[in-house]
């Protein structure tokens, strides 16, 4: 199969699950809005004093980032999500074209293979290694983003299977 | 009967002449000396008698000879008789007999009254020209100025006669007897003889007689062969003396002839027996040398005299000993020499004092048995000190000097601690005094000279010195070399008043000072929970402080650490920001130690501590989170798993499916 192919399914499926991921983080946002503010007034606190500015100021600059952040919080997540879905279709949808002849198997089966990749790579990290009890720990989303977005990370490779399936 | 005869006799014999008597006019009668040549050559006096029967007028007698050179002789008349003529006659060569001719010659003759004419008449005769004594005289033989001599006379002459010798000297003696009588013609007569002169001679008196009998006295004088006396070989031992003592010399002495006499040296003296003799007499080592006055005296009453110089060194007698301590004095001030005298048996000592003003009475005098000691104060004036002990024992006498150092040392060492100081500070330094003589009473005064800001002070010290605090400012902008100086007073053990002055110099440098506070953020803690440790850090040295390193140890635990702060400038801070957290509540000490070096690589530390008060944990706020957290990460874990689960399921049918559409 062309590599075009990959790269042009892969555009595609990036974007679906670039929106669905989106709207997801959006929901995430709203549910952990408080505590992602106040993570971001922890490591600006942090950092500065680190730099040695004085504690006094350092809380009033850090309520000063806390204050520009806002309103980039879910603008972001939003294009975070879109953005990097896109990426990581594409770079999957040229790779599964490229391979596509050599996998003897139906459409769903080596769309599981990448969904099974892709999960492993994406969560598996995060499964087995603790992370430092570092401060201040980023707030965790409640886990049932984290399982969508897992069922989505899941699904995600079994659509782009079958839309290349339909192309060939 | 007799008278008869002889008048008998008397006519016969008138009658022989009567009748037998000739008629004769001339007659040469003969020639016979009258005085004798002595020489060859020297002039004789002959007599020539003529019988003339006539008066002879103007008569001249003249004759030749082998062997004589006579004169002629004349005369206004000869005769009537016997004429007799005394002619000089040179003799060629004695002992041998001349043939003569002898010429009469006169003018006239008187006869009867009337002159007739003359008449020459030659003769012969043979006439014997004798010997006369001529002895010579020679001594064989040398002897020798002074002493007695063997010599040989030896006396000569051409013929045989008897006679005697007399032998006289003059400038020599001679010994014996000094007479000869017999013939002289070939005399040997051994002599003993003292020559008293270099030109000393023999005179010989040769009496006899000539030809005439008449009696002949020669003289003849030969000088002796005089050499001078040789000089003795003269052996001395010991070869030299030693300085301030006695010895017993022996002398020996020995001449290459055999003499005989007396050898004496002072009032010892010994015989000198066929040239050699031995002696012993006693020497007293006076340097720089003995003169041993040797005296020859010889059995002819001549002396000789020798000096013998015997070298006299300054060694010293091992047996003698003077030790002196200490062997440093100090100048200007009283010093206590101890001075122990070694020698064998009992001794006397002197002690003099030189380079030093010695106190007391001087020379100090010792006396002992083998050994004794002394104590002489002494206030040295010079760099070395002498003492020069004269040391009179049974083996003489013995010098020794010894010399002592004189060092400028200073009565007290002065010195401060720390040598250097930081500029822009307060430093505590402490003086150390200590005394390097014996005191009594020592005192110190501090005062600044430069660089240093301080009050003048005055402390009092013991006889043992000690050391004393004095804190000094040192501004900021002062840097190298600064100075304070003190002023030390003293009292000697011995009672003499002293002072002593200097300076001491102080290196002020400028380090760096890192100043260390704390703050904890939160202000309250809790356990579990971390917090900050903030640490600033400020420099208020003069220069940059490099390296600044800080650490925290201590009951809690450090979750994370400040990197390494680098260098600080001065009159600068900087914060290093510990984080740390403690398992439980309560009082938590800390330390922090904070390190750094300045530019030439000295290390400095500043260690601190505090202590954090821990409040208890909040329950619900920690106990929550941790649950929920726990739990969230099994619902991820199980969700990964069954998708990962389902995505290999289909996996694994679609291999199967796969596999039977490739058989089919």
């Amino acid at each position: 199969m062309k590599w075009s192919n990959g790269l042009l399914w892969g555009l595609i499926a990036g974007l679906a699950v670039g929106i669905i991921t989106a709207a997801m983080s959006y929901m995430e946002v709203r549910a952990m809005w408080h505590e992602l503010l106040n993570y971001t007034y922890q490591v600006a606190y942090s950092e500065m004093v680190k730099a040695g500015i004085p504690p006094t100021q350092a809380e009033k600059l850090a309520s000063v980032s806390v204050e520009h952040v806002k309103g980039w919080l879910i603008p972001s997540a939003i294009a975070g999500s879109v953005v990097g879905s896109v990426i990581i279709y594409v770079i999957v949808g040229v790779i599964m074209a490229a391979v596509w002849e050599k996998l003897k198997m139906p459409w769903y089966a080596k769309g599981a293979l990448f969904s099974i990749a892709l999960l492993a790579v994406f969560y598996l990290p995060s499964l087995l290694v603790k992370p430092p009890p570092d401060l201040p720990q980023p707030p965790k989303p409640p886990v049932m983003y984290s399982v969508g977005r897992m069922v989505v990370e899941f699904v995600g490779p079994l659509i782009l299977a079958w839309l290349l399936n339909r192309s060939k | 009967m007799r008278t008869p005869l002889l008048l008998l006799l008397a006519v016969f014999v008138t009658a022989q002449v009567l009748v037998f008597a000739p008629q004769v006019d001339f007659l040469f009668l003969g020639a016979q000396w009258v005085d004798l040549p002595r020489y060859g050559g020297d002039v004789g006096v002959l007599k020539l008698s003529f019988y003339l029967a006539h008066q002879h007028v103007d008569v001249s007698v003249s004759f030749r000879c082998q062997g004589l050179d006579p004169e002629p002789a004349r005369a206004a008349y000869a005769g009537p008789g016997v004429y007799e003529v005394l002619v000089k006659a040179r003799a060629h060569g004695l002992g041998k007999t001349a043939g003569c001719a002898v010429v009469f010659k006169s003018r006239y003759v008187v006869k009867d009254g009337s002159l007739t004419d003359g008449v020459e008449k030659v003769d012969y005769f043979e006439v014997y020209v004798p010997h006369y004594p001529n002895p010579r005289v020679e001594v064989v033989g040398v002897v020798y100025l002074g002493l007695r001599g063997r010599v040989e006379l030896r006396v000569g002459d051409v013929y045989a006669y008897n006679g005697s010798l007399e032998i006289s000297a003059a400038g020599a003696r001679v010994l014996g007897a000094a007479t000869y009588a017999g013939d002289l013609r070939n005399v040997s007569l051994p002599l003993e003889v003292v020559a008293f002169d270099p030109s000393a001679a023999l005179t010989v008196l040769v009496k006899a007689r000539d030809a005439l009998g008449r009696e002949v006295a020669v003289y003849r004088t030969v000088p002796l062969r005089v050499s001078p006396r040789p000089m003795p070989n003269i052996t001395i031992s010991p070869r030299w003396l030693r300085a301030g003592t006695s010895a017993t010399v022996d002398v020996s002495v020995r001449f290459p002839i055999p003499v005989n006499g007396t050898a004496s040296v002072g009032r010892w003296s010994a015989p000198l027996v066929n040239g050699a003799a031995f002696l012993r007499a006693e020497a007293f080592g006076s340097p720089p040398s003995v003169v041993l006055p040797l005296v020859v005296t010889y059995d002819t009453g001549v002396a000789d005299r020798f000096e013998v110089e015997l070298p006299v060194y300054q060694v010293a007698d091992p047996e003698v000993r003077v030790e002196a301590k200490p062997a440093v004095l100090v100048t200007n001030v009283v010093n206590r020499v101890e001075v122990a005298v070694y020698a064998p048996g009992e001794f006397t000592a002197q002690i003099a004092v030189s380079g030093a003003t010695a106190l007391g009475p001087q020379p100090v005098l010792i006396r002992g048995v083998d050994a004794a000691e002394a104590v002489v104060e002494v206030v040295p004036s010079g760099g070395v000190v002498s003492l020069a002990v004269d040391v009179a024992y049974r083996g003489g006498f013995d010098r020794r000097v010894i010399n002592l150092l004189v060092v400028q040392k200073t009565p007290v060492e002065v010195r401060a601690e720390p040598l250097e100081v930081s500029a822009g500070g307060r430093e505590r330094l402490l003086i150390y005094v200590t005394p390097l003589v014996n005191v009594s009473e020592l005192g110190v005064e501090l005062y600044p000279v430069s660089g240093l800001v301080f009050a003048q002070r005055s402390y009092r010290l013991g006889r043992s010195g000690g050391a004393v605090e004095l804190e000094v400012d040192v501004p900021s902008d002062v840097l190298g070399n600064v100075a304070l100086g003190y002023r030390v007073y003293y009292i000697t053990a011995s009672g003499a008043y002293g002072e002593h002055g200097g300076v001491i110099y102080l290196l002020a440098v400028q380090r760096p000072r890192v100043q260390v506070d704390f703050s904890v953020v939160p202000e309250g803690p809790r356990a579990g929970s971390p917090f900050y440790l903030v640490v600033r850090l400020y420099n208020k040295g003069g220069v940059e402080a490099r390296d600044v390193t800080v650490e925290a140890v201590g009951d809690v635990k450090v979750v994370r650490q400040p990197p390494p702060l680098g260098s600080l400038a001065p009159q600068s801070s900087r914060d290093a920001v510990f984080t740390l957290m403690a398992d439980a509540a309560g009082l938590k000490n800390i330390t922090v130690k904070v390190l750094y070096s300045d530019r030439l690589g000295k290390t400095y530390q500043e260690v601190r501590r505090l202590t954090v008060v821990i409040n208890a944990s909040a329950p619900v706020a920690a106990a929550a989170p941790k649950k929920e957290g726990g739990e969230s990460q099994l619902t991820l874990a199980a969700a990964f798993v069954a998708l990962t689960a389902v995505a290999a399921a289909l996996v694994l049918l679609g291999v199967r499916r796969g596999r039977v559409a490739r058989h089919s």
